[in-house]
């Protein structure tokens, strides 16, 4: 039955409901998630939930870089949010064992701790 | 009403004709009273004129605003809401004001998404959308699953930013990584939206709870009040969202230069002239056609012909991507068998996956090389990193494990010590 699974999939069927939504219904979103990630970076005082705030920033520039790719029609903008992926990845491998190494010495993981490192 | 260069279509890429006048017509904000002389007036800053960035905007004449998505009057009054919301909802540390903050911040997003939703363009006719008339039908009726995933998507971001619990968080943090895919999915990016929920809500989300789990000391944390201090109150939290919020401010209006409209079916734009290098997708497909009907596509004892050159059938397939055909040849061991033209498919399109691994392999392969090396060495790094306590450990082990052995009877006394120079 190819006709129902052709018909079935999202390649066919969502654009049909993508009417009205400009691309600026997706970079608003982008910009609103984007700030929320930077208010909470610099508000938030758990060093966990600050690079928490690092992925939804990358979240953020995951959504306006698909937009943008699917308003010119073209799969770099995926591409590029595939490198995104990988970045955001070895970004926590690295930062959560740096995470762990911190609170081994003081016990905590309270940024303000480590305000020494500062200089 | 100037019949536009549609910037979805042809004209961005530069090569094809605008398809028709479907989506490619902007109704000019100032024909209904927003334009300088009406209340918008006040921040006409935001009219872009003719010669903005926008490839489009030179060849359409009128310029696009962002009023003519969303009033800028209400944009901000959101955006200042908003920011409020988020400021009250932030941990604090005697009396929670959470409840308000959430209930402010969601009021300012569900009425910026209503506005939106009530005024998007549909560029089907032209007009302003809204409810189901005889003109707009309901199939053309905004998507409502953008709202839905987006109003989602925010909730739980700023569910993220304000929970005083580190693993709610993160659970929050999974809730917003799923909205975000219903977004990619109505961007008809399938493969990116099940990489994400896979390489995120499953592995990176994974880690941090692990993390969490391990980093956070182990009382009884149910009430907030037990929390440590710097769970509980958050730093310099009104200049943060007042910077931010002016941020998102300045940022919203920037975006609404153009305020272009997506192309309705991106499929039918970008994928045969991709197709034609790719001979055995088309093949296959071809295959499959006749397989389920008898009558159309290759017949077993075809191939794909190829281009006759000076040594032989050895060019390049024969493939035409504007009339959809590929010439098919009877497979003999000379190459000289009865050849014909065979119509591709009439849904043969290429899918999503297909077309990013195209690009990925195509047009990135150093760059994937670059991804692998640096997954390496934040894999090394992070062994490295973490690795120096659990020395530490052994030793403690090993100290307990022989303080335990002299508390026991002389004979298991020389036993422990066997034991002991065993791990060594």
């Amino acid at each position: 039955m190819p006709d129902l699974v052709v018909s079935t999939l999202a390649q066919a069927d969502f654009p049909e409901v993508m009417h009205a939504i400009t691309l600026y219904h997706y970079l608003l979103v982008s910009a609103v998630m984007f700030c929320l990630g930077l208010i909470g970076f610099v508000t938030r005082r758990n060093l966990i939930i600050m690079f928490l705030c690092t992925e939804l920033m990358f979240q953020a520039a995951g959504i306006a870089l698909i937009a943008f790719g699917r308003f010119y029609l073209d799969y770099t903008g995926q591409v590029f949010v595939i490198f995104v992926l990988t970045v955001a990845a070895a970004e926590a491998a690295l930062a959560l064992a740096l995470v762990v190494l911190l609170f081994r010495r003081k016990e905590s993981l309270d940024g303000t701790a480590w305000a020494v490192l500062k200089g | 009403m100037v019949p536009a260069c549609c910037p979805a279509r042809g004209c961005v890429r530069g090569s094809e004709s605008v398809e028709g006048a479907r989506g490619c017509t902007y109704p000019d904000p100032r024909s209904r009273g927003a334009g300088r002389d009406g209340p918008i007036d006040l921040l006409s800053g935001f009219h872009i004129g003719s010669r903005g960035i926008a490839p489009w905007a030179a060849s359409s004449g009128a310029g696009l605003q962002l009023d003519s998505v969303i009033s800028p009057f209400i944009l901000y009054a959101m955006v200042a809401l908003g920011g409020i919301g988020v400021l009250l909802a932030l941990p604090r540390d005697r009396v929670s004001l959470a409840l308000p903050g959430y209930v402010l911040a969601t009021i300012a997003g569900v009425v910026v998404l209503l506005v939106l939703f009530l005024t998007a363009q549909d560029p089907d006719a032209g007009a302003f959308a809204g409810p189901a008339t005889a003109e707009a039908p309901l199939g053309a009726a905004p998507n409502p699953y953008f709202y839905a995933f987006a109003l989602l998507g925010l909730a739980a971001a700023m569910r993220v930013i304000t929970h005083p619990k580190p693993v709610y968080s993160a659970l929050y943090f999974i809730l917003t990584i799923l909205a975000t895919s219903g977004l990619f999915l109505l961007l008809s990016a399938e493969f990116m939206a099940f990489a994400l929920i896979i390489i995120y809500a499953g592995a990176i989300l994974i880690t941090y709870l692990f993390v969490i789990m391990l980093a956070t000391q182990s009382q009884s944390e149910e009430l907030v009040e037990q929390q440590p201090e710097y769970d509980r109150t958050a730093r310099e939290p009104l200049f943060a969202t007042a910077a931010g919020f002016a941020l998102l401010a300045a940022l919203s209006t920037m975006l609404g230069r153009g305020v272009p409209v997506l192309t309705v079916d991106p499929s039918a734009h970008q994928s045969d002239a991709l197709l034609a290098q790719l001979p055995k997708r088309i093949e296959n497909a071809l295959r499959e056609e006749h397989r389920l009907d008898e009558g159309v596509g290759i017949r077993p004892n075809e191939v794909l012909a190829r281009e006759i050159t000076a040594t032989g059938p050895d060019g390049p397939f024969l493939i035409d991507d504007v009339a959809r055909t590929v010439i098919v040849e009877v497979s003999t061991d000379a190459g000289d068998g009865a050849r014909r033209s065979v119509a591709w498919p009439a849904d043969l399109a290429i899918s999503n996956p297909e077309g990013v691994g195209w690009e990925l392999i195509k047009a990135h392969p150093g760059a994937i090389e670059i991804a692998g090396v640096i997954l390496l060495m934040a894999m090394l790094g992070a062994t490295v990193l973490a690795r120096k306590q659990i020395q530490i450990d052994e030793d403690a082990k090993r100290d307990m494990a022989m303080a335990r052995s002299r508390n026991e009877s002389g004979t298991s006394w020389a036993g422990g010590a066997e034991e002991e120079t065993d791990d060594a």
